[in-house]
């Protein structure tokens, strides 16, 4: 029997043992700061409020892998969110203006006070939830992927990933008066996954983080090509 | 704006005093109803916190989560005072 149709040559085919194996197989994931200049320069964040924290201390995410690495944490950028501010602001001085023009003065004071403990009862839930969602509405590198955490509304949640290797186009943009001066911007990622485009609203440090996101993408193909484990 | 001429029906002292009372009634229903929706908003509010706290954990989100708890409570006793007192 020629020797193409002796299945029993294939069966006694094992794999390698542990030690005749490449060492290239084997080689771990460098650390983020050996390839990226952008993150060598950073120390790791103790910050909890901050809008751009490298390497974050005290921080997960539930999806997060046991081994992967939160690189870097953004959040829009402080600036952005003067505008709830002013209106919570606005609302606590408010009565001060209702009552110098006698607003409710039709009413008993009972019914006056109550209103009063209701206005500040209400601007207390708008201040706690405009604070939330921007606290909550992260955008998330790891050595793995880039990661969108959504809040639209108390309700509505939405997080989407893509992994580093299908990232194909990245976009920093830098916009408006305030946009420069602050220097914050948005960033637009299109991907091969699932989520076609990624986009970074109003972070801080976009043509930062898109150097870094392209520092990422170099590092994945060359373990790609290396062959090493990430 | 003076409540009297609201419900000022001719120098009726008694219709004037009922009708005050009714308005002042649908008032306090008023009151109560938004608290309760008020209650119920701050009751979603917990549960998206703790759903957000989970999603993300970073060290502020056992602080965060007792906030919303205290707004609840906030909510629940600005209820009751409604209420009670109104």
């Amino acid at each position: 029997m020629p020797e193409v149709f002796d299945g029993s040559a294939k069966k006694k085919k094992s794999p390698k043992p542990e030690s005749e194996r490449g060492a290239h197989e084997h080689k771990p994931s460098r650390h983020v700061d050996e390839y990226s200049a952008v993150m060598s320069d950073e120390r790791p964040s103790h910050r909890t409020f901050a809008a751009y924290a490298a390497k974050p201390l005290d921080t997960a995410f539930d999806v997060q892998a046991s081994s992967e690495v939160i690189i870097l944490l953004m959040r829009q950028h402080p600036i952005t969110q003067v505008k709830w501010v002013a209106i919570a602001v606005a609302l606590l001085f408010l009565p001060m203006l209702f009552s110098s023009i006698d607003l409710l003065g039709f009413l008993p004071l009972r019914f006056q006070f109550a209103a009063l403990v209701a206005w500040y009862l209400v601007t207390a839930g708008f201040v706690l939830q405009s604070f939330i969602k921007w606290f909550y509405n992260v955008y998330i590198i790891t050595d793995e992927r880039i990661i969108d955490i959504d809040f639209h509304s108390l309700i509505f949640r939405d997080v989407s990933a893509a992994k580093i290797d299908k990232i194909e186009d990245t976009t920093a943009s830098t916009g408006g008066f305030w946009g420069s001066i602050f220097d914050y911007g948005t960033i637009t990622i299109q991907t091969a996954a699932e989520k076609r485009e990624f986009e970074f609203e109003d972070v801080p440090h976009p043509t930062r983080v898109a150097k870094l996101i392209n520092e990422m993408i170099i590092e994945e193909e060359r373990e790609e090509m290396e062959g090493r484990v990430s | 704006m003076d409540p009297n001429s609201l419900f000022n029906l001719g120098g009726n002292a008694g219709v004037e005093t009922q009708l005050t009372g009714a308005f002042l009634v649908f008032v306090k229903v008023l009151y109560v109803v938004a608290a309760i929706l008020y209650v119920l908003f701050s009751i979603v509010m917990v549960r998206q916190v703790k759903i957000m706290g989970e999603t993300l954990s970073t060290s502020l989100s056992p602080f965060l989560r007792l906030l919303a708890i205290v707004h609840l409570l906030a909510a629940l006793a600005v209820l009751f005072l409604f209420v009670t007192t109104l």
